[in-house]
């Protein structure tokens, strides 16, 4: 199901209740849990994108950002290929690829990780991934103002193949990442146009003030597993505001990393594709 | 099929061969009790014979009968809010007796009655029910004047709404869709216009409704929590009547009258709402052109062919529209119920029924881009119920029941010149639902009385169909296509149903029941307030019927004459196979939902304290209920028991009406009850630059308490014996001291600074004024 028409359901239900409902802020005492490792880590088909972060959880209301690892042992491997990883100097927690390392689709990437002390109990953690292949044949795509949401969209127009797929898309104006947090790219199967022409599907879309007429907007479309695509579903969900009238209860997010800690190592693959936006005339709209 | 309408016509014509001739030197009082004024059927009224300190309720259909003695007879004839009758009665042999009550309304002084006549519910050994008549309804205070039934009896013990402001309920801890909602017998699937906020029920239309508790009668099956069993109006059979009311929300109009006087009436009642007309005056620009608006339309005949056989037709179409520039949707319920009555003598009644129910949603949007995405859901049913007044101390039931369901989950379809989606559709999935039952209400001397019976009941998935194979974690493994017609998988469900009384004295006695019942329908929603979205789903070789046992126990007592009716009951209640959903589970359009469905143990205890008052100037209920609700099912929290979703311990319902002359009338109604759980954060961590939560257990925690004060003032015109047309006022306060309750709870990150994390409460309804303008004529 396409974000925007869920959009368009929802603001159904946002009128029926803008008759009188009301928010305010509250207080909630909430209690504290274990703490748990967390880990980010990204494998790419692009140069110096590789990297794996670890930080800690912390208490729901301690609004500071996390406090990285240091000091763990982090080896990537694959069947041909064993690395270690060098933590940053400056920046806690983040450890890094040799700059020309690159992820190959169809390749299986095993992670081992030593901390040197205990966090939730344990010091050892592992997880794998497998970098998909690229799928779709992308033809071209296109920025358009759409004058009834108020704002920019991005369709594509490309051939699905008839295998099950799952796409990240992410925008980049200008040569700089807007979609620059998980919650704003945009996951999306091939459940409703499997194996056909996606005829200017909408994969992004951007409010007024993020693009300009006569921005150069690349659109970074990545194979993404199943799994990993679950994951970021789950996150986008918990972080939104919850609905009486569709949300599920909520629930921990899944993760692929052993030993009780949280978080997902992933391996994708992109395919770049450049437009120039264009002016906000935009008559096929209504 | 077939074969069982036959074995009963049999069984039918042998007890009706019997019927004049068994008792030996007994003979059978029998015939209809109705309302003078307007020929209406009256259910339950209460037949007391003095001499013998005993009676009979009349059935659903306004029938009773009596096997009695030679000799004469004073007989008490008697109705909530109606005058009594007393006729003296010389029994020499069988006799047809009809009654008409006149309805006492204008007069308000305490009713005095002879007391022993009102009080079945202490003699009666059905428990767990609660009947409320229109009126009832009728007086207490609405959210913005929309009388509703739902509301009023979420206002019972054991009873509570599933989020403020929804037509959905769980009845004893059960979830919404264990409630087998009926009009004139056809299924209800969704209760709710306009996101839940009104009921379809027009209140207008509607004679009365019993809600029984998890202990079914064995007549009904399919559900496991309770029966709302919704009867609308006959019609009036002597005059021409109408009424009508004009609120803030909708307008009504209801018509009624004889078709053929004293033979057949009918009824028209409809009712559409005009929210839309608000939001043009709306300063929003996107809220000014929108379409939004419900409306129902209830219609009854009824035709009396002769003493013996009566005929009624019936129907109920309701729809909710919401357009905007692009974007469209509908949704709505439709039924359509025919009915034979027929007296094969003075000791057999029947009741013939054929029943349609459909309920459908659509929308879409209307541009280039546009899509279609249908769902819809069709139930017949054909039934046979026959009451049997075998002697003074049995009445056997007996009857079947059969559905055909016709589900079509959601097919999704692009219609405009640049759409991407192709189209992706669900099969249709059929299914049969058979049930026959046996009960009976059995008599042991003056002081104990026994409900006995069994249904069984038989779910049939019928091809063609393609059926999935799952593995432990829900993913589809292969899948076996089954043929048209294929009866491919087959359940039996024994559901004894079994109920005693023992009257201790003449106010007060103790009951006791054991109910089985089995659900082979359920509804894909694991939201709490419920959306029109939902799709219902079958049981299947994938997912085993739930069924629940309840144990229950109640001590009842009149007082001051039967005035005040107080009960208290006990329940335990254990639900096995019940479902609930995977984390994340995608319910809408996903052909393999049967993946994303777990199920386990559901359970719950709980003890109900009602005092009542059905007459008199002051009249209405209190009600304390203290329940508890789990559920434990592998696979989610861990697999530890967690709180169901309806987990709210304690309880109070005040619902008064004061009569202070003919004239005025106050209503007040309080509830209060233990905040909903609700599963809280109680950790965050970063990825992807975004704070995610991450959770404690399923439901460890709770919002604040919830209550609310709502108070209703009615003025009626001063009644001109000589005038035909009445008006009356109505002003009510919903949320009367503006109590602000929490509908959601949500935790967000500040967008200045994404690390600083808040909790955040939204509240639906603050104080809300409204005033209502009823007429009849």
């Amino acid at each position: 199901m396409n974000k925007i028409n869920i959009l368009s359901i929802i603001s159904l239900f946002a009128i029926v209740s803008s008759f009188s409902s009301c928010t305010e802020r509250i207080d909630i005492k909430l209690d504290s849990d274990r703490q748990r490792l967390v880990v980010e880590a990204i494998i790419t088909d692009i140069p110096g994108n590789q990297y794996v972060k670890l930080t800690k959880t912390a208490d729901y209301f301690s609004n500071e950002p996390p406090e990285g690892v240091s000091g763990a042992i982090i080896k990537i491997n694959t069947s041909d290929n064993n690395i270690i990883l060098a933590e940053n100097d400056s920046v806690k927690g983040l450890y890094e690829f040799p700059f020309e390392y690159i992820g190959l689709q169809g390749n299986d990437y095993n992670m081992d990780i030593e901390l040197n002390s205990e966090i939730g109990g344990q010091t050892h953690y592992t997880a794998n991934t497998r970098m998909p292949y690229l799928a779709a044949d992308v033809d071209s795509i296109e920025v358009l103002w759409n004058s009834h949401f108020e704002g920019w969209m991005v369709r594509l127009f490309a051939l699905d193949p008839p295998s099950e797929d799952y796409y990240m898309f992410n925008g980049i104006r200008n040569g700089l990442l807007i979609t620059d947090s998980i919650h704003k790219v945009n996951i999306a199967n091939d459940k409703l146009f499997n194996g056909n022409y996606t005829n200017g599907v909408i994969v992004l879309v951007f409010d007024d003030n993020e693009l300009v007429p006569g921005d150069t907007f690349s659109l970074v479309m990545s194979n993404i597993t199943k799994d990993y695509a679950s994951f970021v579903n789950e996150v986008q969900t918990e972080i939104q505001a919850n609905e009486p009238l569709f949300s599920g209860p909520p629930a921990n997010i899944s993760t692929n990393i052993s030993n009780g800690a949280i978080g997902w190592f992933t391996a994708y693959p992109s395919f770049f594709s450049s437009t120039i936006v264009k002016e906000k005339t935009e008559a096929k709209e209504q | 099929m077939q074969r069982i309408f036959l074995i009963l016509l049999i069984l039918a014509s042998v007890f009706s061969a019997q019927g004049s001739k068994e008792p030996k030197g007994k003979f059978t009082l029998s015939g209809f009790v109705k309302d003078a004024d307007n020929g209406e059927m009256l259910p339950w009224a209460t037949i007391y014979v003095k001499e013998v300190k005993a009676g009979a309720a009349t059935n659903t259909y306004g029938f009773y009968s009596i096997s009695l003695e030679p000799g004469t007879y004073h007989v008490i004839f008697s109705f909530i809010g109606y005058a009594n009758i007393e006729k003296t009665i010389e029994l020499t042999s069988n006799r047809s007796l009809n009654i008409n009550l006149k309805p006492s309304t204008e007069n308000l002084s305490e009713v005095e009655i002879t007391g022993k006549a009102k009080n079945d519910n202490i003699t009666q050994a059905q428990m767990s029910v609660n009947k409320i008549d229109s009126k009832t309804i009728q007086a207490i205070p609405a959210l913005m004047g929309e009388v509703d039934l739902i509301k009023a009896l979420q206002l019972l013990p054991g009873v509570k709404f599933a989020a403020e402001g929804s037509s959905g309920f769980s009845v004893r801890g059960g979830s919404p869709d264990q409630n087998l909602v009926l009009l004139d017998e056809a299924t209800v699937y969704n209760a709710g216009h306009l996101m839940g906020f009104f009921s379809v029920f027009n209140n207008d239309a509607v004679k009365n409704v019993e809600l029984y508790k998890g202990d079914l009668p064995a007549k009904y099956g399919g559900r496991l929590s309770s029966l709302v069993d919704v009867r609308m109006k006959d019609g009036n059979k002597k005059e021409f009547h109408g009424n009508g009311g004009i609120g803030l929300i909708s307008s009504r109009l209801t018509l009624e009258g004889p078709i053929v006087r004293n033979k057949g009436s009918f009824m028209i009642s409809g009712r559409r709402s005009y929210a839309d007309l608000f939001l043009k005056l709306s300063s929003k620009e996107e809220l000014k052109n929108n379409i939004l608006y419900f409306y129902d339309l209830n219609t009854k005949m009824n035709y009396n062919l002769n003493q013996n056989n009566h005929l009624f037709i019936s129907g109920y179409f309701g729809k909710d529209v919401f357009k905007n520039k692009g974007f469209g949707m509908n949704w709505g319920n439709a039924t359509g119920t025919a009915r034979w009555n027929h007296v094969f003598n003075d000791k057999l009644f029947s009741n013939f029924t054929f029943i349609a129910s459909n309920f459908s949603y659509k929308l879409g949007l209307t541009n280039e881009r546009g899509f279609d995405w249908t769902s819809n859901l069709t139930d017949y049913n054909l039934k046979g119920d026959l009451n049997w007044y075998l002697n003074s101390n049995n009445t056997i039931s007996f009857g079947f029941s059969s559905i055909y369901h016709d589900f079509f989950p959601g097919e999704i379809k692009g219609t405009g010149t640049e759409s991407f989606i192709t189209e992706y559709g669900l099969p249709n999935n059929y299914a049969l639902e058979n049930g026959v039952y046996i009960t009976n209400v059995q008599k042991i001397g003056s002081l104990i009385s026994l409900k006995y019976g069994l249904r069984i009941s038989m779910f049939n998935n019928i091809g063609p169909n393609t059926v999935f194979n799952y593995d432990s974690t829900g993913q589809p493994l292969d899948s076996t296509v089954y043929g048209k017609g294929d009866f491919y998988n087959t359940y039996f469900g024994f559901e004894p149903r079994l109920g005693a009384v023992f009257r201790l004295n003449e106010s007060s006695s103790v009951k006791a029941s054991y109910s089985r019942n089995y659900q082979y329908l359920q509804q894909a929603q694991n939201s709490t307030a419920g959306s029109p979205l939902s799709i219902w789903f079958s049981s299947s070789p994938n997912i085993k019927p739930q069924y629940s046992d309840q144990f229950a126990l109640a001590y009842f007592r009149n007082f001051e004459n039967n005035k005040f009716e107080g009960s208290i009951e006990a329940y335990y209640k254990d639900i096995k196979n019940a479902i609930d959903f995977r984390d994340y589970a995608e319910l809408l359009l996903n052909k393999y939902i049967e993946g994303e469905i777990l199920s386990g143990r559901a359970y719950g205890y709980g003890i109900e304290f009602l005092l009542r008052k059905n007459s008199g100037k002051l009249n209405g209920w209190v009600s304390y209920t203290y329940s508890r609700t789990y559920r434990q099912i592998d696979g989610i929290n861990s697999g530890v028991a967690y709180r169901a979703p309806y987990d709210r311990p304690h309880d109070i319902s005040v619902v008064l009406n004061y009569n202070l002359n003919e004239q005025i009338s106050l209503g007040l109604t309080w509830v209060y009850l233990t905040g909903q759980p609700i599963t809280f954060p109680v950790g965050r961590f970063v990825y992807g630059n975004t704070v995610v939560p991450f959770y404690s257990g399923r439901n460890d925690y709770r919002m604040p308490d919830y209550h609310r004060l709502d108070l209703s003032f009615t003025w009626r015109e001063k009644h001109d014996p000589g005038k035909k047309w009445h008006s009356e006022l109505n002003f009510s306060i919903y949320n009367a001291y503006n109590r602000k309750n929490a509908w959601i709870i949500n935790f967000q990150s500040d967008t200045k600074d994404p690390s600083v994390t808040y909790a955040e409460m939204t509240y639906l309804f603050g104080i809300i004024p409204s005033f209502t303008y009823n007429f009849k004529f």
